[in-house]
């Protein structure tokens, strides 16, 4: 009955029992063997345990482990095995065991608890598969990120915020701050950026512990030799090894090369620009001055299409007015090997229509210096050159009316002075005491009629419209028509004029006309300082020849110094100054290539200097600017 | 017409500042209703000269002046009842001036202003004032002459 319940006891439980003797033959088996390997007690009984290993060296093993613990008797310790079921399925099997010892103690067999682990195992063995690869991507990916931040340019900066303390760095950072890894690991983040700063920065960032925030902006950087590098910084907060932190990636402040990003720039836009603007570009071989690109506008401008100009290297010379070809191919030959210079010229439209063209012209060159390309900028300025001419008229006719009203007091004097004495010739010219008398009067009409004349003569020169015309002059006469017509004003004022001139002086491409008003204006100014005296003289150097006015009048102030050629200005606004008389001078000797001055002259007075260069010098620049 | 030369006779090959013509002067003192008085003003000598013999060919006594300071010399003792100014004298003072100042010596003094300038709108205020008629040049002496009857029968009607 005891043996009985035993026997129910052992079938009960979920592990297989096995009693076997010394030598390892199965002398009891429990029936629950039977539900772990497919076995029956009665199968198993008898044979040795060893016989249901699967390898033949685990079988030699157990063989000798047997031999071993029968002889040197070990205290048990449980063991893994593999067996095979009876219907063939691997079979992993934990063994806990006793001795089985006879009344004296020596051991006479065992008592084995079999426990089916093969679902465990294989549990076991996919974990530690699993985690290897787990660990391997983990290593992998590590590498990976180390090799890319030790490859950045951009430093890596990764602080915890609340601690102030520097995470990782890499090694960019090292190079910008001038730290080692392990100096700036250790190192308050307070001190890698100026305090009030990275306080800010921290600050925000504690705030908002983690996620969004995300900043940019230019930060000083102390380095460890303590100079300072100035660093652009963006970042943001992050978590890192679990704790709030910010991430900085630094980038230095580069001397960027200014003309790379102009390139860059230009190189997109270029094209754009060439479409658009009204202004006609073009791009030439320097060499065989072929034109290479032109803008859509040549087409409006030049009246011409651009393939005619693509296929026939003549058609830009041929649209040319011919009497500026010359002077145009003058200026782009030595233009396009200096930088810069420009040029005014006409072009003939096929219906006959002529514009002005003014060109800028650059060189291009290669990085041995050698102008390959030429760009050329035309723009169509024939508003300008109309607007400037009309400009140029009314300057000259506002000039002329304040001319004219001072002449016609000149002229109206000697006509009355003329009239009164033909008539007092005729009142008395049958008395014959009063010979003397009509003689006088005939006298002071001849003189007074001359004067009118030569007057008048001097108004037609100035009022005739043909400013551009230049021929050789000598300026010693245009002087002298100058001094003849200012004279009569002068002595009114109790001025005198004293001229000195070279009536030799070599002759000059001018205006006559316009050099007139030029002398004329500075006579008048001269009259006008309230001096005593007027001497003009000229002079002649290798290159230039000077005429020189000076007075011994009240002489110039500052602002009359420098602002007495600017047009409108004047200091006789109450005596009818226009304020244009100076300015027509200066533009009149700048187109003259000539230049004027006004100085003081000492002990009081002025001095106004008028220089011209000489006929052949002027001549051949002069005529660039002929229109 | 031109006036006709009255009686006497005068001689005017030699002209000295105040002297000339007196022979004619004399002759003219003797009528009944003497002219008025004049003093010329310009700085123009042949212009004088011929405008002188013109009115003391008329009758009238006058003075010439080349000067703003003898214009006002001859003012004081020759009391002149007829001022003819030139405008422009080349001088600090113009004609205007003179006229101001020798009018508010004697507010009976009549005023004629000759001018060769021909911009109107610079006639200072003050010549509206103190300038009575102005005579544009070129002119003709007849205009003159009309210029001072016309002063002359206002100076009557107004006295």
């Amino acid at each position: 009955m005891e043996s009985k319940r035993y026997r129910d006891l052992l079938d009960g439980i979920p592990h297989a029992i096995q009693e076997c003797d010394a030598s390892g033959v199965i002398t009891f088996a429990s029936r629950s063997n039977q539900e772990i390997s497919g076995f029956t007690p009665e199968e198993l009984v008898g044979t040795a345990i060893w016989e249901r290993l699967v390898a033949a060296e685990d079988r030699e093993r157990l063989r000798e482990y047997l031999t071993y613990i029968v002889e040197a008797q070990p205290p048990p310790t449980p063991y893994h095995c593999t067996e095979q079921t009876k219907d063939g399925r691997r079979l992993e099997l934990r063994v806990d065991w006793r001795y089985r010892r006879d009344g004296e103690g020596n051991p006479i067999g065992f008592i084995s608890c079999l426990t089916d682990v093969t679902q465990q195992r294989d549990a076991e063995r996919q974990q530690q598969r699993t985690k290897a690869e787990l660990e391997q991507r983990v290593q992998e990916r590590t590498e990976e990120l180390q090799s890319i931040y030790d490859a950045m340019v951009d430093g890596v900066l990764i602080v915890d915020v609340l601690h102030d303390r520097v995470l990782r760095v890499n090694q960019a950072a090292e190079r910008i701050m001038g730290y080692t890894m392990e100096e700036l690991e250790v190192t308050p983040f307070s001190r890698v950026v100026p305090p009030a700063r990275s306080q800010r920065v921290l600050e925000k960032l504690k705030a908002l512990q983690e996620g969004t925030l995300k900043i940019a902006q230019s930060l000083p950087c102390i380095r460890k030799d303590g100079s300072e590098v100035r660093v652009d910084v963006t970042g943001g907060s992050i978590r890192y090894q679990g704790v709030p932190a910010a991430i900085f990636f630094l980038r230095e402040e580069m001397d960027r090369d200014p003309y790379e990003d102009f390139l860059l720039e230009a190189e997109k836009s270029l094209p754009q620009l060439a479409a658009n603007m009204r202004d006609v570009f073009w791009l030439c071989d320097r060499d065989a001055n072929r034109v290479l690109y032109v803008s859509p506008s040549y087409e409006q401008t030049w009246g011409r299409s651009r393939e005619e100009l693509y296929a026939n290297a003549d058609a830009f010379c041929e649209s040319v007015h011919p009497e500026d070809r010359k002077a145009l191919w003058r200026h782009l030959r030595g233009s396009e090997k200096r930088s810069g210079s420009h040029q005014r010229f006409r072009i003939l439209r096929p219906d006959g229509s002529v514009r002005w063209i003014h060109n800028r012209s650059f060189p291009i060159r290669d990085a041995s210096g050698h102008a390959f390309r030429a760009i050329r900028i035309s723009e169509d300025v024939t508003e300008v050159v109309e607007s400037e001419r009309a400009m140029h008229r009314s300057e000259r006719l506002a000039s002329l009316g304040t001319l004219a009203a001072g002449i016609a007091h000149e002229i109206n004097n000697p006509i009355g002075a003329a009239l009164i004495a033909a008539q007092t010739a005729i009142a008395v010219h049958d008395d014959p005491n009063a010979k003397q008398v009509v003689v006088d009067c005939l006298r002071n009409v001849v003189e007074a009629m001359d004067r009118c004349g030569r007057i008048v003569r001097n108004i037609l020169r100035l009022a005739r419209d043909e400013p551009r015309e230049r021929s050789l002059e000598c300026l010693s006469e245009i002087i002298r028509h100058a001094v003849d017509m200012s004279r009569e004003s002068a002595r009114k004022r109790g001025v005198t004029i004293l001229e000195s001139l070279d009536p030799s002086s070599p002759k000059l491409l001018l205006n006559a006309m316009e050099i007139e008003l030029v002398l004329l204006n500075l006579i008048r100014n001269a009259t006008e300082a309230k001096g005593a005296n007027i001497w003009i003289r000229t002079e002649e150097s290798a290159r230039h020849v000077r005429v020189v006015v000076e007075d011994d009048g009240e002489g110039l102030d500052d602002e009359r110094r420098t602002r007495g050629f600017d047009p409108f200005y004047t200091s006789r606004l109450d005596e009818g100054g226009t304020g244009l008389g100076l300015s027509i001078a200066h533009r009149i000797v700048a187109d003259h290539l000539g230049n004027i001055t006004l100085e003081p002259r000492s002990p009081k007075g002025a001095r106004a200097v008028v220089e011209f260069p000489k006929a052949e010098a002027s001549a051949r620049t002069g005529q660039v600017f002929v229109e | 017409m031109i006036p006709r030369f009255g009686p006497g006779s005068f001689n005017l090959v030699r002209v000295d500042e105040g002297e000339r013509f007196q022979a004619m002067i004399e002759v003219h003192e003797q009528e009944e209703i003497p002219l008025p008085r004049i003093l010329i003003v310009d700085d123009e000598p042949d212009f004088l000269r011929f405008l002188c013999l013109h009115f003391e060919r008329q009758g009238h006594r006058v003075r010439v002046a080349g000067s703003v300071k003898d214009a006002i010399r001859l003012a004081e003792e020759f009391a002149p009842e007829i001022l003819i100014a030139d405008w422009m004298l080349g001088e600090s003072m113009d004609g205007v001036d003179v006229c101001t100042y020798l009018r508010r010596r004697d507010s009976k003094l009549r005023t004629v202003l000759m001018t060769g300038r021909v911009d109107p709108p610079d006639f200072p205020m003050v010549a509206e004032r103190v300038v009575d008629r102005r005579l544009d040049k070129p002119f003709f002496l007849e205009k003159l002459d009309t210029l001072l009857s016309e002063l002359d029968v206002e100076q009557r009607e107004g006295g």
